[in-house]
């Protein structure tokens, strides 16, 4: 990550800090840390998916804005900033150029949600990526090609010659090591 | 909720996480979730995991003028915001917590635009004792089935992914008994054979994402019911 070592101290509790000053006070500053942080990311993953650059850019937008406006449903026990702007991110991405599976998520309003899982706040991105790192190549591709590109378990097998199963016991296997990685939790 | 015992496989509720999962395959996975604490759990991990991925990612900054913007935005949201709240909170109050078992799940009833079962228009297929809803989709066939009480569906089998999800009643193959909530997850050829429970029609939810492995009408109809 180019930016990382400009902001060492910047982990899941600083950002859930930042999202209580919004929700509370309004706060512009921090809501800028923020999108400042976030919104490349954001911006990065809808590209991935295949948004076009101008359509990426309204969406991490929007994406942030809602972030601000929904500042008070926010809830720092039930889930990470970044697991939150994932979920608005990836429903917005659905609802606007997949509509077809905009029927089969809950709405953003029922983020904050009872599960019994822990959360992980000051797992971040740097130590997932070593994670990654240490996957076999098609443990790695097809975690990839689920997350960054959208790609369905039958479109990974076309398009790397997997066979369908395979496919899902290497995404089984990656998430056995992500398990291991970072702790149980009841996943 | 401990009495579902058969739940779609990780690497499913990982796609859907991932937003990655067909809308048919979806669908079904979406309607489970709001019976299945435990399902839940692991698609918020997978989100878990997704928000942690997207903050690995290389960052690309949006231009100066979309941050401008954004900036100019906050001042107009902060006096619309009151408004704005209200809607939420009565959005977010609609969330039933514990829905009971044979309840239509809330995804289906919006996508029904009903709420009762035995009041949908119901098509005869040709297998007997089998009547079915194809239900509008463009990733993947999604359709309701409604199998009669006691009735044995022929052997068959399918290649690609199909979820089926019990939404009444219930049916019993090789595999084991399928109640309201439990989910078959199949990817594979084998054969299988459901018999629906003796006291009620069985009523489920099918998915599936892969081009028709049969091309005849007859494995069309039954396709649905997956291989096992």
């Amino acid at each position: 990550m180019a930016d990382n070592a400009a902001e060492p101290e910047r982990n899941g509790e600083f950002w859930a800090d930042c999202m209580a000053r919004v929700a509370e006070s309004r706060d512009k500053s921090s809501f800028m840390l923020l999108f400042d942080h976030f919104s490349p990311r954001v911006n990065a993953y809808l590209l991935g998916q295949g948004a076009a650059s101008s359509m990426a850019e309204d969406l991490a937008q929007e994406a942030l804005l809602a972030l601000w406006n929904k500042a008070h449903l926010y809830h720092r026990d039930k889930a990470a900033v970044s697991t939150w702007l994932f979920r608005v991110a990836r429903n917005l991405w659905i609802d606007k150029l997949r509509k077809q599976r905009g029927i089969a998520y809950e709405s953003d309003e029922n983020l904050e949600e009872t599960t019994d899982s822990e959360v992980r706040l000051n797992a971040d991105g740097e130590r997932l990526k070593a994670v990654l790192d240490t996957l076999p190549l098609n443990q790695a591709q097809v975690v990839y090609k689920s997350y960054y590109e959208g790609k369905s378990h039958s479109e990974i097998a076309e398009e790397t010659g997997m066979p369908l199963g395979s496919v899902k016991s290497s995404l089984r296997l990656a998430i056995k090591a992500f398990r291991q990685h970072f702790g149980e939790s009841g996943v | 909720m401990s009495r579902i015992e058969h739940h779609p496989h990780e690497d499913t509720l990982l796609s859907y996480s991932a937003g990655s999962l067909p809308a048919a395959l979806a669908l079904v996975v979406g309607c489970h979730l709001q019976s299945c604490s435990r399902c839940r759990s692991q698609v918020r991990a997978g989100e878990e995991l997704g928000g942690e991925l997207m903050s690995a990612l290389t960052p690309k900054s949006l231009s100066e003028r979309a941050r401008d913007n954004v900036l100019k935005m906050l001042e107009q949201q902060v006096q619309g915001r009151n408004s704005a709240d209200s809607v939420d909170f009565m959005a977010s109050g609609s969330v039933e917590k514990t829905p009971r078992a044979t309840a239509m799940p809330s995804l289906l009833v919006n996508l029904l635009n009903a709420d009762d079962f035995d009041a949908l228009p119901w098509k005869k297929t040709i297998a007997p004792g089998l009547k079915q809803i194809v239900l509008d989709c463009d990733e993947g066939q999604a359709r309701l089935l409604r199998i009669a009480a006691g009735q044995k569906m022929p052997v068959h089998s399918h290649r690609g992914n199909e979820l089926t999800l019990i939404l009444r009643g219930g049916y019993s193959d090789a595999v084991g008994e399928f109640h309201a909530g439990d989910v078959a997850d199949l990817d594979g050829s084998t054969e299988h054979q459901p018999v629906a429970f003796d006291d009620m029609d069985c009523i489920c939810l099918a998915g599936m994402d892969a081009p028709l492995a049969f091309k005849g009408w007859l494995a069309k109809l039954i396709q649905p019911f997956v291989g096992m």
